[in-house]
């Protein structure tokens, strides 16, 4: 009984002590990141008693990667703090270290609770990510997803970075053009199931139908995992199984086009077997340098963060919403206008631009950055 | 007993601050007083139940698993258990069964799954790290057949509710069936025979099963209730993230264990309480939310979470060192072998 009575006493203290120092921590506004939040959101909203219907900043914006430790996302982030430093906005990069959903729910959790103005995704899952995503958005903060999109619902905007369609009717014009338009092909994917990946090789597949590739043909599809090691075996296996016949693989992977690269060029078949598909330059300087690959797509992931940065401080500003039609421009004048349009499904999404083509000539630029 | 101080009968406010439960008080009233200093929003009691379901799951899982520590052995395949329930529940439901009968389905499975570990255990005298890292891949692996690489989603809005991804009642049912939890672990365990059982196991093994204690019938039900417990995070956590992916909870089986060594239980087996775990799971996932308020990486937060352990188990070696110096740890010791 004197035990029970001792913890609700030593409780009390507890609340008391912390409740005095919630309290204390409120009055003195120590030049603390706190005050600094507080001074930077008074303009906002006196703007806003001002009823002027473009807000002004400075805005506080997450960008969240999909994880840590990526060239492809520490690239997209250069781009964001780009655009940032333009803007004069405080930008955060952030990521879960293990790319879990759950480590990246655990993020948007505490971006709430930091009151941030809006959230930039990269989505580690359409749907595990829309019940946080909807929480951050009647919590008054912007949402939109780059890269990886969260469902339409729980986002205000999304910029995706290629069309499928262009990247995948891209790989097989590369393709054709390395192996001048003859041979047998394969194809060397991630999973069967990644949406991304399933998009691309069915336009891979819709693209060689055309009269130009009637001398080319997809003799297999392999899938890789997204596995260093796998991927290079998979492709060890297909040039046994197909070669002299096989002139060209495409791997739409960032994982899978250096790994076979690497099984090619091991084999010593530089130069008979050609290899295309899309992944960050810096993986692809020795490659594309020997010859084992002419030349591979990708997007400039640097504008793709200096691009959806842009789209966070208009959703900020109010300037942008959206909404189906609604254009808006960059500080790059030479990235030119952008619209919000449609996917098939309907849903509003905004597209960065035709994929970027990398070859020799290109190739020592953009592997200095990415 | 081992145990010690934290049952004993007299009471003095001596043996009170000396005990695990009270320095791991400290600590979490530490780590709140700098949340609160981070972040003004930190304190209000919404935010502070609401950011509870970030890591409820784990809170809940390290309830059984202190049981099974108690007695000496360990299971590492709960993070495994709970995507397969997760997936299995997907599954059912993605073919059409109603929602409540795949959760009940999903519960079995996870019971199931850890029936089998405590029958692999205890029959073949295999050490349980062996058997549930074997089980650990086996579980994980039915997860990544019956999936792959997809998710699945489209839940209805009613099933969300259990994990707490749409805020409908005040306490999410997650906090609610944590605290139920709590009340029934701690009686089973600090008030009856089976409870005492289980610390005479983790303390002398021979001794019990010279004295007709089933000690093999004991763990069989240990690892069966962590096997369910198991499920029913699966459910909670394809409920929270309204989708199921067999990808989901990995490594938990190590921020699980990590709780419940912190909250006084020796990893030997033998000693340590619900109370100290309770307290425990608040200081693991406050802290960690604390950090990711000012935005520290996760690979930074494991690093606090791992000196965090460290020193709070420094602690009373720390005080026995000064012990020592008094030249009453040579006391105690004659008084103990007396």
């Amino acid at each position: 009984m004197r035990k029970l009575l001792f913890s609700v006493v030593v409780i009390l203290i507890v609340v008391s002590v912390v409740a005095a120092f919630s309290l204390s921590g409120c009055k003195v506004e120590e030049p603390t990141e706190e005050a600094v939040e507080e001074k930077v959101e008074e303009p906002t909203e006196e703007a806003e008693e001002e009823a002027a219907t473009i807000k002004e900043g400075p805005f506080t914006m997450a960008f969240l990667a999909k994880g840590l430790g990526a060239a492809y996302f520490d690239s997209c982030a250069d781009g964001a703090f780009k655009a940032a430093d333009e803007l004069g906005d405080e930008l955060l990069y952030l990521g879960p270290e293990d790319w879990s959903v759950e480590n990246q729910i655990v993020i948007v959790e505490s971006l709430i609770d930091q009151e941030v103005d809006v959230i930039g995704i990269a989505a580690n899952g359409k749907d595990s990510l829309a019940p946080v995503c909807k929480k951050a958005l009647d919590a008054g903060i912007h949402v939109m997803s780059w890269d990886a999109p969260v469902a339409p619902e729980a986002r205000e905007s999304f910029l995706n970075q290629v069309s499928f369609e262009e990247f995948g009717r891209g790989m097989i014009k590369e393709m054709a053009k390395a192996i001048d338009y003859k041979g047998d092909i394969a194809i060397l994917s991630a999973t069967p199931q990644a949406p991304n990946q399933r998009e691309w090789v069915n336009w891979i597949y819709e693209e060689i139908k055309d009269e130009k590739y009637k001398d080319m043909e997809i003799v297999d599809v392999v899938f890789g995992d997204d596995l260093p090691e796998k991927s290079y075996d998979k492709a060890l296996g297909l040039i046994k199984a197909y070669y002299p016949d096989l002139k060209g693989i495409i791997a739409p992977t960032s994982v899978a086009l250096p790994a076979a690269c690497a099984a090619v060029e091991d084999k010593g078949l530089i130069g008979e077997i050609k290899v295309t598909g899309g992944t960050v330059p810096s993986a692809m300087l020795d490659y594309v340098k020997n010859g084992t690959c002419d030349s591979f797509v990708l997007w400039s992931t640097i504008d793709l963060g200096y691009v959806s940065t842009y789209m966070m401080h208009y959703l900020c500003t109010g300037e942008f919403t959206g909404a189906v039609g609604e254009t808006f421009t960059t500080g790059n004048p030479d990235l030119g206008e952008f619209e919000v349009v449609t996917d098939e499904d309907g849903n509003p999404f905004v597209l960065l631009g035709p994929p970027l083509i990398f070859d020799i000539n290109n190739i020592e630029y953009w592997a200095e950055i990415f | 007993m081992l145990q010690g101080e934290s049952t004993k009968r007299e009471f003095s406010i001596f043996s009170l601050i000396k005990s695990w439960e009270f320095t791991l008080l400290v600590v979490l009233i530490i780590v709140f007083i700098v949340n609160t200093n981070l972040s003004s929003n930190f304190l209000k009691i919404n935010n502070l139940i609401d950011t509870s379901l970030i890591f409820m799951e784990k809170s809940i899982l390290a309830l059984p698993m202190t049981l099974i520590i108690m007695t000496g052995f360990i299971d590492i395949s709960i993070a495994s258990i709970v995507a397969m329930t997760g997936v299995v529940l997907a599954t059912c439901f993605n073919s059409g069964v109603n929602i409540w009968v795949s959760v009940i389905i999903a519960l079995s499975v996870g019971l199931i799954a850890g029936l089998l570990n405590g029958v692999i255990i205890t029959k073949l005298k295999i050490p349980s790290i062996v058997v549930t890292l074997g089980t650990m891949l086996f579980y994980r692996g039915i997860a990544y057949i019956l999936l792959g690489d997809n998710a699945i989603s489209g839940f209805p809005e009613k099933f969300g509710i259990l994990g707490g991804a749409y805020n409908v009642t005040f306490i999410p049912i997650q906090l609610i069936i944590f605290i139920i939890l709590v009340i029934i672990f701690g009686l089973i365990l600090h008030k009856t025979t089976f409870g005492r059982q289980l610390y005479a196991i983790g303390n002398n093994e021979d001794a019990c099963r010279y004295s007709g204690i089933p000690v093999d019938r004991i763990r069989v039900i240990l690892f069966t209730i962590m096997g369910f417990v198991s499920g029913l995070c699966g459910v909670l956590l394809t409920s929270r993230i309204m989708s199921a992916r067999p990808d989901i909870a990995t490594g938990y089986e190590l921020k699980v264990i990590t709780i419940v060594v912190l909250g006084g239980v020796a990893i030997f087996g033998g000693k340590g309480s619900i109370l100290g775990v309770t307290i425990a799971t608040f200081i693991v996932g406050y802290l960690s939310y604390g950090l990711s308020i000012i935005n520290i990486q996760s690979p930074i937060i494991n690093i606090f979470i791992g000196l965090i352990l460290i020193i709070t188990l420094l602690v009373p070696t720390i005080v026995a060192v000064f012990r020592d110096m008094k030249g009453s740890l040579l006391k105690k010791f004659n008084s103990r072998s007396k």
